[in-house]
């Protein structure tokens, strides 16, 4: 059987220390890691190496984006992005060892801190410091409110844990689904960036306290299954997590929901496996397919109405390396061997797109393309489409947002909040990319902003 | 949409449940339903934020908001 594989891109966010990561950052992320204990030595060395070979030919790269960056506070570990490993937001899985309680990881997060974004505005630096600094202070009360959320979302007995949910403990984010006023919307449109991790930190941790609680289930009781969403963002997984909080009901019986963010590059499957695993609990999965050509658009009209966008970079991530990881993971040694052990399983659909025409004909279906992708079964990685073409898929993300902008100011309208949350928010990831990317990305920005990037 | 050819075992056969649920719930006219239970989804995500906010258990407002 397959083991679990890092996926090859075509133009994969690489780890380049020497060119992102300011060589003052460079110890504190070797001390924040060493502190989780999760960098093995051949991570270490592949810093150290980029310590010494990258000293010299950094310090312009470093300089430069010193220049628009706040670093991390020092001494906390810092989460950088890795293709496969660590998504462009959010955390690497290893910070957390799925198998520790809760209350250890309470510990842990009250000692060494929240991992911190690698490059975030002064700005947003702030905003992250506030949310991360009151989750060190006291973890078990972040986690119980987060657990609070989760039921009220779903229920008791089947809470729905989503990062996004948890932004709405800060009381600037707003409590709504929607923002409420002009201000909460423009903080999120702004913050998303640095929230994120945090957020992350927090729904893992109840998540965890709650996997604690199915673990002293009986063996066979029908609650000791959870269900966890995979998609791109906005690919459909609110249809899947759907049959939880609409579709099912009552007869939904699941102990839990992991309503994935697709940020997450589906990068959390493998660690919620052994998380599950070790607690005697089986775990199903559930996978949204979808064309992300067709859905940036989606992602722009839920920014209008909620102020959360998802910037361009994260969204292709999302789709390119969302779709490798999770077809790595239905062929890793650790999944087959759990789904050999009815520990496991999957399905996916591709709802293809939406007939508006169904609006109005009821007789007609509003998914007409509506697919199971494994009929015989349980998914597996042959049921997966290869992931799409990451540059194609950026053009035309970055086509759909010209022609948001063009449309929005036709109606009058200000465009630019919401392609600064699409598009600004991006920018921060360039560094990282080939000189293709770099040239589509502020082309766009040129033709929208009548400016190149900072 | 064919029948799986055996049968499934408990785990799978739940993701088999899930799975057509989601297909039947997709297919049918449930919109009217589905925004009736979602604004009962954050009527009680806005009650238990109010109750957290009352018991002291949220991030206080930031000290220097833009």
């Amino acid at each position: 059987m397959p083991q679990l594989r890092r996926p090859v891109h075509r133009f994969p966010v690489r780890h380049r220390l020497d060119r992102i990561v300011p060589a003052v950052l460079l110890p504190g992320l070797l001390s924040g890691w060493l502190a989780w204990g999760v960098a093995p030595a051949p991570v270490l060395a592949q810093f150290q190496r980029a310590a010494a070979d990258g000293k010299a030919g950094a310090e312009d790269a470093a300089a430069a984006s010193a220049a628009r960056f706040t670093p991390p506070p020092p001494g906390r570990p810092v989460t950088a992005p890795k293709s496969g490993e660590t998504p462009l937001i959010g955390l690497h899985t290893e910070c957390f060892d799925p198998t520790a309680k809760a209350e250890t990881l309470h510990g842990q997060i009250a000692g060494t801190g929240v991992p911190r974004q690698p490059r975030l505005s002064a700005a947003e630096r702030d905003v992250e410091a506030d949310f991360a600094a009151w989750v060190q202070e006291d973890p078990r009360r972040a986690t119980e409110a987060a657990l609070r959320l989760a039921q009220a979302s779903g229920s008791a007995e089947q809470p729905i844990f989503e990062v996004d949910g948890v932004k709405r403990l800060v009381p600037e984010y707003g409590a709504g689904g929607k923002a409420a006023s002009p201000e909460e919307y423009r903080f999120r449109l702004e913050h998303n960036h640095a929230l994120h991790p945090t957020a992350v930190a927090v729904a893992r941790l109840a998540f965890i306290e709650r996997l604690d609680e199915l673990a002293a289930l009986p063996e066979d009781h029908p609650r000791k299954r959870i269900f966890v969403t995979n998609g791109g963002c906005a690919a459909g997984k609110g249809s899947l997590t759907g049959i939880v909080k609409d579709a099912l009901g009552d007869k939904a019986t699941f102990g839990a929901v992991w309503d994935a963010a697709g940020e997450g590059d589906a990068l959390e499957n493998a660690w919620i496996l052994r998380a599950a695993l070790h607690r005697g609990i089986t775990v199903v999965y559930g996978y949204a397919e979808a064309n992300p050509v067709t859905r940036y658009q989606g992602v722009l009209e839920r920014g209008e109405d909620t102020g959360r966008v998802v910037d361009v970079m994260t969204f292709v991530n999302s789709y390119a390396d969302g779709a490798a990881v999770f077809r790595d993971f239905l062929g890793s040694a650790e999944y087959e061997q759990a789904v050999s052990a009815d520990r496991a399983a999957a399905f996916g659909i591709n709802p293809g797109e939406f007939d508006l025409g169904s609006l109005t004909d009821k007789s007609k279906p509003a998914f007409p393309n509506l697919r199971n992708l494994s009929p015989e079964g349980t998914l597996r990685p042959d049921n997966i489409a290869p992931p799409p073409d990451r540059q194609a898929a950026l053009e035309a993300s970055l086509k759909i947002l010209e022609q948001y902008v063009a449309k929005v100011r036709a109606a009058g309208k200000d465009p630019l909040p919401v392609a600064r949350g699409a598009l600004d928010n991006a920018i921060k990831f360039l560094d990282d990319q080939p000189p293709e990317v770099r040239a589509v990305v502020r082309a766009s920005h040129e033709r929208i902003f009548g400016e190149q990037p900072r | 949409m064919s029948k799986p050819n055996k049968t499934p075992k408990p785990t799978e056969k739940a993701a088999q449940d899930a799975c057509a649920e989601v297909v039947r719930h997709l297919q049918a006219d449930t919109a009217a339903e589905d925004a009736r239970r979602e604004a009962e989804r954050e009527a009680r995500i806005k009650a238990e934020l109010e109750k957290l906010a009352k018991e002291g258990k949220l991030p206080p407002p930031r000290k220097h908001p833009e």
